[in-house]
């Protein structure tokens, strides 16, 4: 009798602990406010605690403080983040990687000519980091001005704070949705990897990977991607 | 601290060094390690930021310590009313800045007060921000530079054409005679988006100043504007006014209004203004800490003494006052909105 009752406390204890979720954070500096994005995202993943970061500092500095079991994040982010294995890179029309482009106002930027020429960026690195990627990336020394989110890289040539800014073609096609400047885009000879999911604990990525999959057309638009490729 | 660390272990090392080693290889050694601790590289370039109280300057000076860090230690000084210039003289001599960050109009108030007092020195460079007509104080403090406070026409009226299904090519502002200059800059960069800013100029003061701005109201919606722009002038924008003015003009017309403040936004049962761009206060520490980062590179020179427009900002906006106007919008963008009143 005795054993029966230690077993059935026992068997009480285990049910009655609470299941911890698993803890995912996205950063995505898009236009989209965080927290709408974050429920979304909430939405399409309920068995997840899902963060979603609008700032790259912040997501930065969550990251050391208590690093998540994944990150769906930009490429450059997730391969300068140590400890996470990507298992599904976003596509877009057929393929992981974007094409860059200079935009400018009025008149063609010239390439050949962007040695010490003031370069907007979207902080996705930190600003070493991103100096040395971007610099890496167009294989020249410019001198970059950095904002948080794409909706300041307008404001960055409105003023003309900067020669040019360095987008994606997404982020050019959302900029001539709005503005009504004479935007002139220079397609560059490189690619950057779009977003992509990276997990620190394997035993979730089968049940991520499939809530991923199950994304709607319009969450896939605001993350920048049309379908996800598993690894 | 981990610097004075380094130094108290080299120093016991040395001491056990010297009672092993011969008289002449230790001076080398002494001599060696001065020199490498010497270096710019072991350097530490020391800032001072002057801020008042308060969370939105909390999040100005995070925008630019996080950015900087590791290049530039900030020591934070909180001012009140009761501070004088000479608190700012003796910050300044305790912690010898290479760079100071001027946050609100209290600072760079103490700032040119405490540099008109001693007009033989060399100061170092200082950045402004998230203070009211910086232009102003700017003028008469050297070596400085800076980022306006105010939100420009373009960006306010760039963001609601966003939203706003109806097209947005000529907008209203009244504004009074001294703000005439700013206003004809805004409308530059309007005319770059296609935007029109149809302006009405009031008098600085006159005994029916409410009448005056009633009537220049009135005078842009029968011009046919498509939307009105209100400056924040605590002259015209003030409790009063809005009862004796604005919505008696504006209250049934149905028009887009931009606020530069929030709070006339979240108000709807005011029925006046439905869009609101404010500053972002972090996103403006990252812009001063940016300018910082410019004159670090040209060896802590200021530059060209151009003074920057703020990139970014939070927008606002009150679908209830819009549905009640019949100003029709666009659902799907108002995920971009920082607030979304209902």
């Amino acid at each position: 009798m005795k054993w029966k009752f230690v077993a059935v406390l026992c068997i009480f204890t285990v049910l009655s602990v609470p299941a911890v979720a698993k803890n995912i954070y996205i950063f995505s500096p898009v236009d989209v406010q965080a927290r709408f994005f974050q429920q979304q995202v909430a939405m399409a993943c309920p068995s997840f605690s899902m963060v979603v970061f609008g700032r790259g500092t912040d997501f930065r500095a969550q990251l050391m403080r208590s690093p998540p079991d994944a990150i769906i994040a930009p490429f450059p982010t997730i391969d300068r983040s140590f400890g996470f294995k990507m298992i599904v890179r976003g596509m877009q029309d057929g393929s992981t990687k974007g094409n860059s482009l200079l935009v400018s106002l009025d008149n063609v930027f010239d390439v050949s000519q962007i040695n010490n020429k003031k370069i907007g960026v979207v902080d996705i690195l930190g600003r070493g980091r991103m100096n040395e990627f971007v610099s890496e990336l167009l294989q020249a020394d410019m001198k970059l001005r950095r904002v948080s989110k794409n909706s300041d890289l307008l404001r960055l040539l409105t003023f003309g704070l900067v020669d040019a800014v360095l987008v994606s073609k997404n982020q050019y096609e959302n900029m001539k949705s709005i503005s009504s400047l004479n935007l002139v885009a220079t397609k560059l000879d490189v690619e950057v990897g779009l977003v992509g999911v990276a997990s620190a604990n394997a035993s979730i990525n089968a049940d991520l990977i499939s809530c991923i999959e199950g994304f709607n057309s319009e969450l896939n638009e605001v993350i920048g991607v049309d379908q996800w490729r598993i690894l | 601290m981990a610097y004075l660390v380094v130094t108290l272990a080299i120093m016991a090392m040395l001491n056990m060094i010297e009672a092993e080693t011969n008289q002449a290889q230790f001076r080398k050694l002494v001599l060696l390690i001065s020199i490498i601790f010497s270096s710019p590289i072991y350097a530490e370039n020391n800032g001072l930021i002057f801020t008042p109280e308060g969370q939105a300057f909390n999040s100005v000076i995070s925008g630019v310590t996080e950015d900087l860090v590791g290049e530039i230690a900030f020591k934070v000084v909180v001012l009140n009313r009761s501070n004088v210039a000479t608190d700012i003289e003796k910050h300044i001599e305790t912690h010898s800045p290479k760079i100071i960050v001027l946050v609100g109009n209290n600072a760079l108030k103490l700032y040119s007060q405490y540099q008109n007092s001693k007009p033989n020195n060399v100061f170092p460079p200082s950045v402004a921000v998230a203070a009211l007509h910086v232009d102003r104080y700017l003028a008469s403090i050297k070596n400085s530079i800076g980022v306006r406070y105010e939100i420009p026409a373009v960006t306010s009226i760039v963001n609601m054409r966003s939203v706003i299904s109806s097209p947005i090519k000529r907008v209203g502002v009244v504004h009074r005679a001294w703000m005439t200059s700013i206003v004809e800059e805004n409308s530059k960069d309007c005319r770059l988006e296609g935007v029109e800013l149809v302006s009405v100029s009031i008098p600085n003061k006159d005994t029916n100043l409410k009448g005056k701005l009633k009537s220049a109201l009135i005078s842009l919606i029968n011009n046919n504007v498509d939307a009105i722009w209100m400056l924040n002038d605590n002259a015209l924008l003030n409790s009063n006014m809005i009862r004796a003015a604005w919505l008696p003009a504006l209250g049934k017309a149905k028009l887009p209004v931009i606020a530069g403040i929030e709070s006339i936004v979240s108000l709807g049962e005011l029925n006046l203004a439905s869009f609101a761009a404010t500053p972002d206060h972090y996103g403006l520490g990252l812009q001063a800490a940016s300018i910082i980062e410019e004159i670090m590179e040209r060896k802590w020179q200021v530059g060209s003494k151009n003074i920057e427009q703020p990139i970014s900002v939070k927008n606002a906006v009150n679908t209830s006052v819009l549905n009640r106007k019949e100003i029709k919008y666009d659902q799907n963008k108002l995920s971009m909105m920082n607030r979304v009143f209902q």
